[in-house]
């Protein structure tokens, strides 16, 4: 038999026996390759009735195999003879491999078997053994639950069959593009904004994009927006040739109005505000600064689905809103997904043919654009998710809630401001020490993230904008301290516990 | 009897192989590119022999990215054929540069030989499309763009599959842009396409710019955008590529049945020179028939999805006013737009319906229903049925 690797190449058998030691073959016979470490082992994590061995254990076999791939079938070559199932658990062990693009070889040519007493002579690879002692390590230490960022799989368990059903049926349907749930999510999901239209997209970035094209955005033109936002709320503006203008934001961490009324010059063009974190900007006043200069509002609410200001939701205060539906967001799709939500019947016109490369139909084109269409069967998905979002939503903010009560003696906590409804996207805190606490929970299995680390006026792709350090103090004294802990529907009360404890721990050490 | 175009029920009947491959996606929660996607991209690149693949968001994003890698910007012109989809003067637009137009010829590829007489100070690239599947005469676009100093960027977005002379379409070009798309030969379940490159450097700029200029998640070296394939598809795009080798197959053999077929009717239909070194992704069959419209009509009259791709060609849409062509500019794609039919010939046509097809073309031209059965005139051909192999 004759096998075919592609861009990934055997460079050894990775050989794990049932003492936990970790062998690897190397695959001196295939020229060039260099270092077989090239592994990246993750974070400790125990089920619940697993022992630290098991648990060490099924990750490192989980890691291989997922190394392994779409390489996987190469497994049912192996051998009885040395003794696969009994002893030891082979996996095959690949990387990447410079210049060399695909190797036919020959079964048990590229990949040497060996028995296990072969095996037991072989040198232990020590990055191997270190990866183990790691992981035996994490899995070991004592009342060690680990704290995931989120966790899809335990969100959706009970929509299971929903999902599965609303699979089955656009996969039945042959219609994969543009059918008819992507009509009836975008219906429902104009309703949840309360908007007269909603233009499902391919994603957030390109929400942005579709409405500047649509709006006409271009070289010359200014556009005001948060420094201390995604790069799509900026790039996005750049790409069109327009420049991002920043202006600085304020304890809520979304944009001051003060500040956007001193940004605007005769260029102006625009204003984005962004609901950071499910948190709504101050629309009302950013509104009337807009109409005042007669400005395009597009709402950056990628992170804002659901939020309301004075009951008025995100999405429904400016020209336009542009939403990501991204796994990682609160109303999301199961891959890139985004929206476009607005209430005038011309630029949903203009937005529902531009993301289909400008087609008025199948014959003719009105204009050159691109391919931006939200996938029907994500469409489809997408429905089944809203069914449960306001049961999400009120589950985030009352674990928000609870993390307010936990934390506040200790950090800066994201409490609502007058008037506001926070949908708490991301929880982040303000906190001293940042980034060691970020580590301290690391270590402790907490995963929490900085959204965002460098803000966008010091980036080196904003470097030709003419910005210095400096210039925005509210920013980018927040990047230095911002923190977003773990807070997902399926979070439970003891995981926030252990979060709170830790967060003490760690300043009762510092003090 | 029923002929229909659309065969995608059909191909993912079984589903269960891909609900296992996304079980474990969503428990690994990597829907941003990740270890699925990579694999999609390794497995790529070693099906079509090229470096590096890099996957996107569709075709037409693969076009776009394609064109900014190699540097087209505004005042440039890029030179494409005439009779293609609307998204490959798209993307050109979408870059900022201006598509020129050249004719096709009579396999409805671009026409090599008129290339050069296009060519300006301005033109950066050539563009040539593997249009519905085939290739066109690549060595010698190859061979201009050498000479002029040009890159070559193929629109192979139809054609995963193709083959010239057993190199794969999309890596005779500096870079190759595919689709996925759920008609395509490598399909998914919604959008997906990717670029292929030799070019380290290029496939480098292209993986930063295609997911927001990210040089790490803190850092942002160049504004850039979200074109990324959904790990969901690439899950199924690895699947179903395993299966592209056997679906051409089969293509090809209806493909082959339908020309022999047609061939009976030489006064009312023209079929297509098919290269003897090229192996065609059979996306569309097509061939030229005389009464198009009316044969059209009689046709979806009788059950079958016939198609035309596309009545109107490029230079002619609304789209193409400031491009300042008018018709009889290109006199070979005008005359196909108003001639060609897309009959589905792809792999779930079964012998009956292939026959029934051409017995309802013969009906229309002759008047006569009954016909020799083709399946004993290409007996010593190898068949549509011998061809049909893993089913
Ligand atoms: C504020 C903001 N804007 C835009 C985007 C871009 O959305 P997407 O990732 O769907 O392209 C995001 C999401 O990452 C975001 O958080
Ligand atoms: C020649 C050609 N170019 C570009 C595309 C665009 O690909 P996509 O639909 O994946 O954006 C297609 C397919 O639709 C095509 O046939």
């Amino acid at each position: 038999m004759s096998i075919t690797l592609t861009a990934a190449h055997v460079c050894g058998v990775v050989l794990l026996r049932e003492d936990g030691a970790a062998l690897l073959q190397h695959r001196d016979d295939i020229p060039g390759i260099a270092d077989p470490g090239l592994w990246v082992f993750p974070g400790g994590h125990r089920e619940a009735d697993e022992t630290p061995e098991d648990a060490a254990r099924r990750e490192f076999v989980e890691e291989t195999r997922y190394r392994c791939g779409d390489l996987k079938p190469l497994t049912s070559i192996q051998g009885a003879d040395w003794g696969y199932g009994q002893d030891f658990q082979l996996e095959f062990f690949w990387s990447r491999f410079d210049g060399v693009q695909s190797y036919e070889c020959l079964e048990g040519q590229a990949v040497r078997f060996v028995t296990r007493v072969e095996a037991e002579q072989l040198p232990r690879c020590p990055y191997l053994t270190t990866v183990w002692d790691q992981a035996l390590a994490r899995a070991s230490a004592p009342g060690l639950s680990r704290v995931p960022y989120t966790n899809l799989p335990a969100q959706i368990s009970e929509l299971q069959p929903a999902l599965r059903a609303a699979f089955d049926r656009v996969i039945a349907s042959g219609q994969y593009i543009m059918g008819p749930r992507l009509a009836e999510f975008e219906e429902r999901f104009a309703a949840l904004c309360q908007t007269d239209f909603a233009i499902g997209v391919a994603d957030g970035t390109s929400a942005l994009q579709l409405v500047w094209q649509a709006y006409g955005l271009g070289p010359g033109d200014e556009v005001i927006t948060a420094p201390n936002s995604f790069v799509a709320t900026a790039s996005s503006i750049a790409m069109s040739g327009a420049k991002p203008v920043f202006a600085d934001v304020g304890a809520d961490l979304n944009l001051d109005p003060e500040a956007v009324a001193a940004a605007i010059t005769p260029r102006t063009k625009g204003i984005v505000p962004v609901h950071l974190a499910g948190r709504p900007a101050r629309m009302d006043e950013i509104r009337r600064i807009a109409e005042k200069h007669n400005l395009f509002v597009l709402e950056d609410a990628a992170q804002a689905v659901g939020a309301r200001l004075h009951g008025k939701p995100a999405g429904s205060w400016g020209n336009a809103a542009a939403f990501s539906l991204h796994p990682l967001k609160n109303l999301f799709a199961y891959g890139d997904g985004g929206a476009i939500a607005t209430s005038s019947p011309s630029l949903k016109d203009t937005l529902r043919q531009a993301r289909n490369h400008g087609l008025r139909n199948r014959e003719q084109c009105d204009y050159w654009s691109g391919n931006n269409r939200l996938d029907e069967l994500q469409a489809a998905l997408l429905l089944v998710n809203l069914g449960a979002f306001e049961q999400w939503t009120e589950r985030r903010r009352a674990l928000a809630e609870r993390y307010h009560q936990l934390l506040s003696d200790v950090v800066e906590v994201p409490l609502q401001g007058p008037g506001e409804y926070c949908v708490y996207q991301t929880y982040v805190i303000q906190a001293d020490h940042r980034d060691e606490l970020q580590n301290h929970l690391q270590a402790h299995g907490v995963e929490a993230l900085i959204h965002y680390r460098t803000p966008l006026h010091l980036q080196p792709a904003a470097a030709n904008l003419g910005y210095r350090a400096g210039d925005f103090p509210v920013a980018e004294r927040a990047a230095q301290r911002i923190l977003s802990l773990p807070l997902f529907p399926a979070m439970t009360h003891a995981q926030q516990d252990r979060v709170g404890e830790l967060i003490h721990q760690f300043y009762q050490r510092r003090c | 009897m029923k002929v229909p175009f659309n065969y995608l029920p059909q191909q993912f009947a079984d589903v269960e192989p891909f609900l296992a491959g996304w079980r474990e996606l969503a428990a690994s929660g990597e829907f941003t590119l990740g270890p699925f996607v990579e694999r999609f991209e390794a497995k790529f690149a070693g099906y079509v022999g090229a470096r590096h693949c890099i996957s996107t968001n569709n075709g037409t994003d693969a076009l776009i990215l394609a064109l900014k890698a190699a540097g087209v910007g505004p005042g440039d012109e890029a030179i494409t054929a005439v009779n293609t989809f609307y998204a490959t003067a798209g993307a050109i637009v979408a870059v900022g540069a201006r598509p020129v137009f050249v004719d096709c010829d009579h396999r409805y590829q671009i026409d090599a030989a008129q290339i050069a007489a296009a060519i300006t100070p301005k033109t950066k690239v050539i563009l040539p499309v593997h249009w519905a599947g085939a290739s066109p005469d690549l060595p010698r676009i190859v061979q201009l763009g050498k000479a002029h100093g040009l890159k070559v960027i193929e629109d192979a977005c139809p054609a995963v599959g193709a083959r010239l002379g057993g190199r794969h379409a999309g890596t005779f070009g500096t870079l190759g842009a595919f689709s996925m798309h759920p008609l395509k030969p490598l399909n998914v379940m919604g959008d997906g396409g990717m670029v292929v490159t030799d070019d380290d450097a290029l496939a480098d700029w292209m993986r930063q710019y295609r997911n927001h200029g990210m040089a790490d998640r803190d850092h942002i070296d160049i504004w850039g955008v979200n074109m990324r394939l959904q790990p969901l598809q690439a899950v199924v795009a690895s699947r179903v590529l395993d299966t592209v080798a056997d679906l051409v197959r089969q293509r090809n053999g209806n493909a082959l049945y339908l020309d022999q077929g047609l061939r009976q009717w030489p006064d009312f239909v023209t079929v297509v020179e098919r290269c003897a070194n090229h192996i065609e992704a059979q996306q569309l069959y097509m061939a030229a028939f005389q009464r198009r419209d009316a044969l059209l009509g009689f046709l979806i009259s009788r059950g079958i999805e016939a198609k035309v791709h596309y009545p109107v060609p490029l230079h002619l849409q609304k789209a193409a006013a400031s491009l300042g062509y008018r018709r009889g500019d290109f006199p070979v794609a005008e005359r196909q737009a108003a001639e060609l039919i897309t009959l589905p010939a792809h792999q779930f046509i079964s012998t009956q319906q292939l026959d029934y097809m051409l017995e309802t073309i013969g009906e229309f031209y002759t008047g006569k229903r009954s016909l020799t059965r083709m399946a004993e005139s290409v007996a010593e051909h190898k068949t549509a049925e011998t061809l049909r192999v893993n089913r």
